[in-house]
């Protein structure tokens, strides 16, 4: 969605380990052809399964190669929105990399993630 | 997800909407000599579109779809200026499903299997690794590649895949090397390029063949890949020397060591062997006798049936083109049908014109539109016209408009690729206008040329 479309609908939280509280986690990747990657999260302090992502979109600290990547993908015949794509990309990643940073920072949701998910996301519910 | 319809966007939006509605309903108030009530009403529907498809206030099949909405509302009811029948109005509609669209589906079919079974790699490399290490002989080896996969996948994945191979061999020459911009220009040139080489390489060429067949005028697959691989070679070789020229090596060694890829596993290998049928049959429809379009339904079903391809594939295979490709033909059935075609081929003034001075008018005006609009758009916008202009024949014509719709390269505005090189970082926009301007250019005579002296 468009950054301009999405003021005070934004939120942002650090995951928490269920056990023990620590907000340290180490991301484990799963892949298997014909499926999506799928992300098992594990606690650094007591070695516990925190949560599972399953991937829709990955972007590397290397973004134009990342977009490359995902604009194989892609059919599109407007040059416009092709150069507003690439020219956001890179841009909009930093930035909004710094961005959540910040909101965890100043503003998180206390709520935990699934209820968070349960109430405005519930797409994302697996 | 919560989301507001106020935003200054959406705001942005509904004016520009709003503007091209209007621009529409003032043409159709002017008292135009020789036009009919239909012609007048499809002028406002053609003004909306033209103004939608231009100012892209949001994306472009959202356009097509206004287009059905006005067609059938101000055109298409029982009684209207058409007179058609209750349900006449879904002459409109059949254009989304034509031959054509069909055609590119399978079109789209086989480029995701080919991607998803990362055969896309695999034929860059084997054709890459028979380039040698000059740096020109790369140069034309990147852009043969692109040119040859810009036939069957999208130009925007094309250009997506061989830029991903070109930044690795680009980064490991020194920064100030000119010849990193001649690599990095030649792969969105030569995609935009390769894309004019068959009826499923980009989709003004899909609009083109459509067009003709709404007039009953057949051209097949084969028939135009005749016309149009001969000066997608000319344009390749004439785009190549431009870039040596204008950015010469001062390197003179470079190493495309690929990663061995290993062998290939079996279902890869069914997919090659599924993907050359479907171009064979492709080709040979004119012996066969199946069209090409339900030649193209064939890998559908094998590829979705066995499961190689899943659902998620169905829903990326580009529909949005397709709506788009499906939107300009309906726009072309209201424009013969209320009789604006003839009304505008009639303001013209080509009657002293021979066929190459027109020719070359028209793809002058293709490639300038192109310039600043989308290729397909202006597709759209044109062919329907040139078609009607009875100094050609129309199959010449909309092959000539077509083909000129993807051989402007200025801007990096003017393709997706173009874009697509432009996120590198590694040219200015004034290298780009440079090559690319030549090129475009010098494409507009070789189009004409070559489409008058051989049809
Ligand atoms: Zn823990």
């Amino acid at each position: 969605m468009d950054r301009d479309d999405s003021q005070g609908q934004e939120r942002a939280r650090l995951e928490h380990c269920p056990e023990c509280g620590s907000v340290e986690m180490r991301n484990n990747l799963y892949f298997c052809r014909g499926q999506r990657i799928r992300v098992y999260v594990q606690c650094i302090r007591c070695g516990e399964f925190v949560t599972r992502y399953t991937l829709r979109g990955y972007t590397s600290n290397k973004s134009y190669e990342s977009l490359l990547r995902g604009l194989r993908d892609t059919r599109l015949t407007s040059g416009k929105r092709m150069l507003r794509i690439v020219e956001g990309f890179g841009k909009s990643v930093a930035e909004e990399y710094r961005h959540v940073l910040e909101l965890v920072k100043t503003k998180q949701d206390d709520r935990r993630i699934e209820e968070i998910i349960e109430g405005d996301y519930p797409d994302s519910l697996e | 997800m919560k989301f507001e319809i106020v935003t200054p966007r959406n705001t942005r939006r509904i004016l520009v909407f709003a503007i091209a509605l209007l621009a529409g309903f003032i043409m159709t108030r002017l008292q135009l000599e020789g036009l009919t009530d239909a012609g007048r009403l499809t002028l406002g529907i053609f003004t909306t579109a033209a103004v939608l498809w231009i100012l892209e206030p949001f994306p472009l099949y959202v356009t097509s779809f206004v287009i059905v909405i006005l067609e059938v509302v101000l055109l298409g009811r029982p009684g209207g200026p058409l007179g058609l029948s209750s349900t006449g109005y879904s002459i409109f509609l059949h254009p989304f499903f034509d031959s054509v669209i069909v055609l590119l589906l399978g079109g789209f079919v086989m480029a995701t299997a080919l991607k998803r079974y990362g055969l896309d790699q695999r034929i860059s490399r084997a054709i890459l690794s028979r380039t040698g290490t000059g740096p020109r002989r790369v140069l034309l080896g990147m852009m043969v590649t692109s040119a040859f996969l810009s036939m069957w996948l999208s130009n925007t994945a094309t250009t997506a895949l061989m830029i991903a191979v070109a930044i690795p061999i680009v980064s490991a020459m020194e920064p100030g090397e000119p010849f990193r911009k001649a690599i990095i220009l030649g792969i969105p040139f030569a995609s935009n390029i390769g894309g004019m080489g068959t009826p499923i390489g980009t989709p003004p060429n899909a609009i083109a063949i459509g067009i003709l067949a709404q007039m009953g005028l057949r051209l097949s697959f084969i028939e135009w890949m005749f016309r149009s691989v001969p000066i997608v070679i000319v344009l390749l070789i004439v785009s190549w020397l431009i870039l040596c020229r204008m950015f010469p090596p001062r390197i003179e060694h470079i190493d495309l060591h690929f990663k061995d890829q290993g062998a290939m596993g079996r279902k890869p290998k069914f997919i090659l062997v599924v993907f050359a049928c479907v171009v064979a049959l492709w080709l040979t429809s004119g012996w066969h006798g199946i069209p090409s379009a339900i030649v193209s339904l064939m890998p559908l079903v094998v590829l979705f049936g066995l499961r190689l391809l899943r659902d998620d594939d169905l829903q990326d295979l580009g529909w949005g083109i397709l709506f788009v490709v499906g939107g300009g033909m309906s726009l072309g059935i209201a424009m013969r049908e209320s009789g604006l075609t003839e009304w505008i081929v009639g303001l013209l003034p080509f009657q002293s014109m021979g066929t190459l001075g027109v020719l070359i008018v028209f793809a002058v005006v293709a490639a300038v539109m192109t310039s600043f609009i989308s290729n397909s758009a202006t597709a759209n916008l044109l062919l329907p016209i040139v078609v009607g202009v009875s100094a050609l024949e129309p199959t010449t014509a909309a092959v000539a408009v077509a083909i000129a719709a993807s051989a402007a390269m200025v801007l990096p505005v003017s393709t997706p690729p173009n874009a697509i090189a432009y996120g590198s970082g590694l040219f200015k926009v004034r290298d780009m206008a440079l090559a690319g301007g030549m090129i475009t250019v010098v494409s507009m005579p070789v189009i004409a040329m070559f489409i008058y002296l051989f049809f």
